[in-house]
């Protein structure tokens, strides 16, 4: 049995050297179409993973997180230079405990290529491994060998080499925008869970989605399936590192959730299967993304109200610095409790130790808020509830309430800032007004007694996006928005030539003095959702909801409604469309290549069973074939298992037509004749084996499809008139190829048992039964039976190739 | 050469990377308090209220002290004076800010230093903590007596093993045991006591008042013994104490010599006290947190006055608490004493 005597030796090995625990920490959004836009146009002026949260950089927090793990050495993949730079820097500061690799390749463009990129490098090795977004904030213990959710991920891959991950997920809180700990107001996720054994089943976050399916062969296998849709994705997952080589295999995978686990899940085929267990974490467990502005805000007053203890900002440390020297004279710990108790109580209020920002003596601070280092905050100003930055100057009387101001930021006299984001070397001018749910980017200057309308986001970069769509915006035309960044003081009124809804322009937005233009948010015009009449939101209100301070229960009851309105794209119709149009349909959905036109196929009049999802009159066997023929034996065999997988994909097939077509493929390629010798025969299938053994083996997942081998080898044994079946159904041929196939370990005892029991059921005069009844095959299986009961006898016995023939046998009895 | 305390990190980052590294990780584990057990992680939860010993984290300082002056290279007593206080402030800020046990440590081995006879205090210090239950124990049959009804608070290795060495001593009496919420350790307590014989009673924290009119004795553990002799306990303690008062009950608190620290209570506001996560308390997925404009507190220690406490008994004997600044003379040299913050 040379499978299991392999796979023996892989386990000692992995025994032998323990590797030390990795992690995969993704410092790049790689936003999935459902997470739209989020944080743009902030990201414009940086990368997402640099913005502050707290006055600390979200990869700084996520970091932690992860030298919390015990994890050894973390790669962060990232794609922008920025980034890189910042990441060398903490590499000299943070912690000597854990090694940071940063892995910068600006080509990915998402989750999917950089984990091919990861796989492509080699480098992560330890099972399990930790996978997660740099825009984590959790204080989960994931465990270890020993205990959690590592343990009994582990457990789990020790019983099933199928077990390769467990995503975590956590229950959602109360709808609520107040609510601790809250996901995006868009996140409809729907999961399908076993319960006795956790393993997810489903997995579905679509709010266009009115229902989701599952298999029925699914309720066949598990006893009890709960369907959920009070979870959400904390982004977090413990992955076997085989995770990337199926990313490398599906190379259309973009998104690990959405296209990874979405279909992994979905699958029904035992071998083909993927397993993906959850692990939901318990209640008192925090755990949130920064997926938008939204998000953003209640994850930073969740921190300040000390929810995700110890995750807390008096545990921050200094971990970089401008100025290496600095760095040590300063104490590492950053921040510290203000524990006055003055009137309004300071409840939830830090402040920097060292130079801690002054507050004039009227000044006015409440919590849960933050003070960092070097501005300060002038008489009679009031900042509630907020987190205001380094060297951050707020004149007086001005208000700030619930917002961010990054650092830099100074803000005039009597100006007011409410429920904003006001990024790096904002300037807002004296008695201006910035209403809720804005964004200021970095460096925006808004005039003397300008007024921001709600929700508005406003930016001195260029959206590249913008430039492509920017005529369908609500707020002007290209030229307005383009003169705005020109700070032009000259601009005239006319600029302006927005509809009712919106009259704002950049000129009257930002105030005369100002600088900066409204971003507009616009949807990708290839977002299939767009197309969809009943679609639930406007993107104008994606942005709304996406922003601080927007109550998103009208969106909420508004979806609720949308999905409980009857499926009408008739399958829940008596009298839709035909069986073939719903194919068609189906089809075509699954095909992006224009080339195909449904009309010109003539109704399917071959054999072919029809597959769901297959163009019909296809043979995909002998396409295949077509394939493996064109094929250069020269060339990696890794490029064509992709060629067949892309096109088993394309067509809805089974592993097992893969396996069928190479073997016909293979048999071709000996090119057999009639009264070619039996060792000929070996020796010319043995070389062919050293390309097509590899393939054959890697495709083979299960039992099915090495037996597929056989019917291949059948089929081509029994064609009439053609030579090879003559020599293959005559003498001995037939016995040695197998013999061969299994010495090679191509075809297992299993399979060929397997495939000898269906074949005794088969009448003996048919051309499969006369094949199979011949002496020497059947002597063969006699002896294979033997050897078979021997080895589970003597387990002792490992060595697989023991067989009853060798080479020179062959030639003798030939 | 290191001469500067704030200079410990680069100094160690330049020539004793490894070492380094071990600091890091020993931080990590501070800074989760996971040491201390306050953590918030429902992994190390379960396990951990079963075996939280205050020692732990003065054992684990020791340890990693003792492999610092070991392993790396000073030279003169001041060098390894400068190393310490380095060391002290690293792990003060770590989190070490939360236990003072910490900073007690590093100062007891300064001190040793000065007198030239560090690792002596060392394997004297280390023994002193094994021996710390023993010790205390000793004195139980001169403050609990037969018959008598003992009230305490909170759950902690000392006092429990305290009541039970007065239980093998034959003695009879009852043992009140709060629930100590928010977090119910008291019930914990009160089955390992009567596990062991002892008649328990719990009982909520809003009948402490009016049960220790029946009580003839409060038994506290300690967080730390403050410079002017008053107590950082666990949240609650106060309220007890301040009953026990208005009762005349005495309030005895148990404690082992390296919590004593030299800190007055007005210098270590916000360090002598932490705010837990509030799910405790509530729910994080409770409906009434929807409503905003709620603030939810959890500090996790108390203080309670020194003209409170009647008795500290310690591994070294009984002090009154008027008495503890002289201990302080006798176990830390006198510029040792400032924070390290």
């Amino acid at each position: 049995m040379g499978k299991s005597s392999k796979q023996k030796d892989d386990d000692v090995v992995v025994a032998v050297q323990k590797p030390k625990l990795q992690a995969v920490l993704l410092a790049d959004p790689f936003l999935t179409p459902q997470q739209g836009k989020a944080f743009k146009p902030l990201t414009l002026d940086g990368p997402k993973m640099l913005c502050p949260l707290n006055n600390m950089a979200l990869i700084e927090h996520s970091l932690d997180f992860v030298a919390t793990q015990g994890v050894e050495q973390v790669f962060v993949v990232c794609t922008q230079d920025e980034m890189e730079e910042y990441l060398q820097e903490t590499k000299k500061m943070v912690h000597f405990a854990m090694e940071l690799v940063v892995i910068k390749d600006t080509s990915l463009t998402n989750a999917g290529d950089a984990l091919r990129e990861l796989y492509k490098r080699n480098v992560v090795q330890s099972d399990p491994f930790l996978l997660l977004f740099g825009d984590c904030i959790t204080n989960m213990d994931l465990g270890s060998e020993m205990h959690g959710a590592m343990k009994a991920h582990l457990d789990r891959r020790s019983k099933d080499s199928a077990s390769l991950m467990t995503i975590i997920l956590k229950e959602k809180p109360p709808s609520s925008p107040s609510a601790v700990g809250t996901g995006p107001a868009t996140d409809d996720l729907i999961v399908g869970l076993d319960s006795d054994t956790n393993r997810v089943l489903q997995y579905d976050n679509d709010a266009n989605n009115k229902t989701v399916k599952m298999p029925c062969s699914f309720f066949k296998v598990h006893s009890t399936i709960e369907i959920r849709d009070d979870l959400m994705d904390t982004g977090v997952c413990i992955c076997s590192p085989d995770v990337l080589g199926r990313f490398e295999d599906e190379f259309d995978y973009l998104h690990i959730s959405q296209d990874f686990v979405h279909n992994s899940v979905a699958e029904e085929e035992e071998g083909l299967q993927t397993r993906i267990h959850a692990h939901v974490l318990p209640t008192n467990t925090y755990a949130a993304r920064v997926l938008d502005e939204a998000t953003y805000h209640s994850i930073s007053s969740d921190l300040l109200r000390r929810w995700c203890y110890p995750v807390v900002p008096d545990n921050y440390h200094q971990s970089r610095t401008d100025d290496a020297n600095s760095l040590y004279a300063k104490p590492r710990r950053r921040y510290k409790v203000v524990s006055q108790v003055q009137h309004p109580p300071q409840l939830f209020t830090y402040r920097e130790i060292t130079h801690p920002s002054k507050v004039g003596r009227n000044g006015t601070i409440t919590g849960p808020g933050m003070l960092g280092c070097g501005g300060s905050i002038a008489e009679g100003a009031n900042v509630l509830a907020s987190v205001v930055g380094n060297d951050v100057y707020v004149h007086d009387n001005a208000t700030i309430q619930s917002s961010h101001l990054w650092d830099n930021v100074e803000v005039g006299a009597n100006a007011t800032i409410i429920e904003s984001i006001v990024s790096q070397d904002c300037v807002i001018g004296e008695g201006a007004l910035v209403k809720r749910g804005c964004v200021l980017g970095k460096g925006v200057v808004i005039g003397k007694g300008a007024i921001v309308p709600e929700f508005t986001r406003i930016t001195l970069q260029e959206d590249d996006e913008e430039d492509e769509f920017g005529d369908d915006g609500d707020w002007g035309d290209d030229t307005n928005i383009n003169n705005g960044k020109e700070t032009d003081h000259a601009q005239s009124t006319d600029a302006g030539q927005g509809n009712d809804e919106s009259p704002q322009t950049a000129v009257n937005v930002v105030g005369k003095d100002g600088s900066g233009h409204v971003w507009v948010y616009t949807h990708d015009e290839d977002d299939e959702s767009d197309d969809e009449e009943d679609l639930v939101v406007t993107s104008t209100d994606t942005m709304k909801m996406q922003s601080i301070g927007y109550d998103p229960s009208l969106y909420w009851s508004k979806r609720e409604e949308y999905q409980a309105e009857p499926e009408d794209d008739g399958l829940s119709q008596g009298g839709g469309p035909t069986e073939d149009e719903q194919m068609d349909a189906h089809a075509f959905s699954m095909m992006t290549d224009d080339a195909f036109t449904f009309e010109d196929i003539p109704t399917a009049t071959t054999a072919t069973p029809v597959v769901f999802g297959r163009q019909k009159g296809v043979d995909v066997v002998k396409e295949m074939k077509e394939i493996c023929l064109e094929f250069e034996e020269t060339s990696p065999m890794e490029n064509l298992a992709i060629e067949l997988n892309s096109y088993k994909f394309s067509q809805n097939a089974a592993y097992s037509d893969c396996t069928r077509a190479s073997t016909l493929a293979m048999v071709d390629r000996l090119e057999i004749t009639a009264d070619m010798k039996d060792g000929k025969l070996v020796s010319s299938l043995k070389a062919r084996l050293e390309f097509w053994g590899p393939l054959l083996q890697k495709m083979s997942i299960g039992i099915e499809e090495e037996k597929s081998i056989l019917y291949g080898l059948e089929q081509v044994a029994i064609q009439e008139n053609s030579p090879v079946a003559t020599k293959l159904s005559s003498g001995l041929s037939f016995r040695f190829v197998l013999q061969t196939l299994h010495d090679e370990e191509v075809l297992s005892e299993e399979a060929i048992l397997s495939w000898a029991a269906e074949r005794k059921e088969e009448p003996k005069d048919s051309a499969v039964g006369n094949l199979f009844q011949l002496k020497s095959i059947q002597e063969f299986l006699e002896w294979l039976e033997e050897e078979d009961e021997e080895d589970s006898d003597d387990d002792s016995d490992e060595s697989g190739s023991a067989s009853g023939l060798t080479d020179d046998d062959a030639e003798h009895s030939a | 050469m290191l001469s500067d305390p704030l200079a410990v990190r680069p100094w160690l980052f330049k020539n004793h990377p490894k070492q380094l590294a071990l600091l890091d990780k020993f931080e990590v584990e501070l800074k989760l308090g996971r040491l201390s057990g306050v953590s918030s992680e429902p992994g190390a939860k379960g396990e951990s209220l079963k075996s939280i010993d205050r020692r732990t984290v003065a054992f684990r300082t020791v340890e990693i002290l003792k492999t610092m002056i070991g392993s790396t290279r000073w030279q003169t007593p001041a060098h390894l004076v400068a190393l310490l206080r380095g060391l002290g402030r690293e792990l003060h800020s770590a989190g070490g800010f939360r236990e003072p046990a910490i900073g007690n440590v590093v100062r007891r081995i300064i001190a040793a230093v000065r007198e030239e006879a560090v690792m002596e205090a060392i394997t004297e210090f280390t023994s002193d903590l094994e021996d710390l239950h023993k010790n205390i124990n000793d004195q139980a049959t001169d403050h609990i007596h037969a018959g008598e009804i003992v009230l305490t608070y909170g759950r902690s290795k000392t006092v429990e093993s305290f009541l039970k060495a007065a239980a093998d001593k034959r003695l009879k009496f009852t043992v009140v045991v709060c629930e100590s919420a928010p977090k119910y350790e008291g019930s914990e307590m009160a089955k390992s006591l009567a596990d062991c014989g002892i008649d328990t009673c719990v009982i909520p924290d809003s009948a402490i008042f009016c049960i220790m009119a029946r009580v003839n004795k409060v038994l506290l553990p300690a967080h730390a013994v403050l410079a002017n002799g008053g107590l950082i306990a666990p949240s609650g303690s106060n309220m007890v104490v301040l009953s026990a008062s208005q009762n005349s009950v005495p309030v005895i608190c148990l404690t082992g010599m390296f919590k004593l620290t030299p800190i007055f209570p007005h210098e270590g506001q916000d360090t002598l006290n932490d705010m837990l996560c509030p799910s405790s308390v509530v729910s994080m997925h409770d409906k009434k947190l929807t409503l905003n404009n709620v603030d939810l507190v959890n500090p996790i220690y108390d203080y309670v006055r020194p003209e409170l406490i009647n008795l500290y008994v310690t591994n070294v004997g009984s002090f009154q608490p008027s008495y503890i600044y002289r201990l302080l003379a006798e176990y830390y040299h006198n510029d040792d004493w400032s924070s390290f913050e």
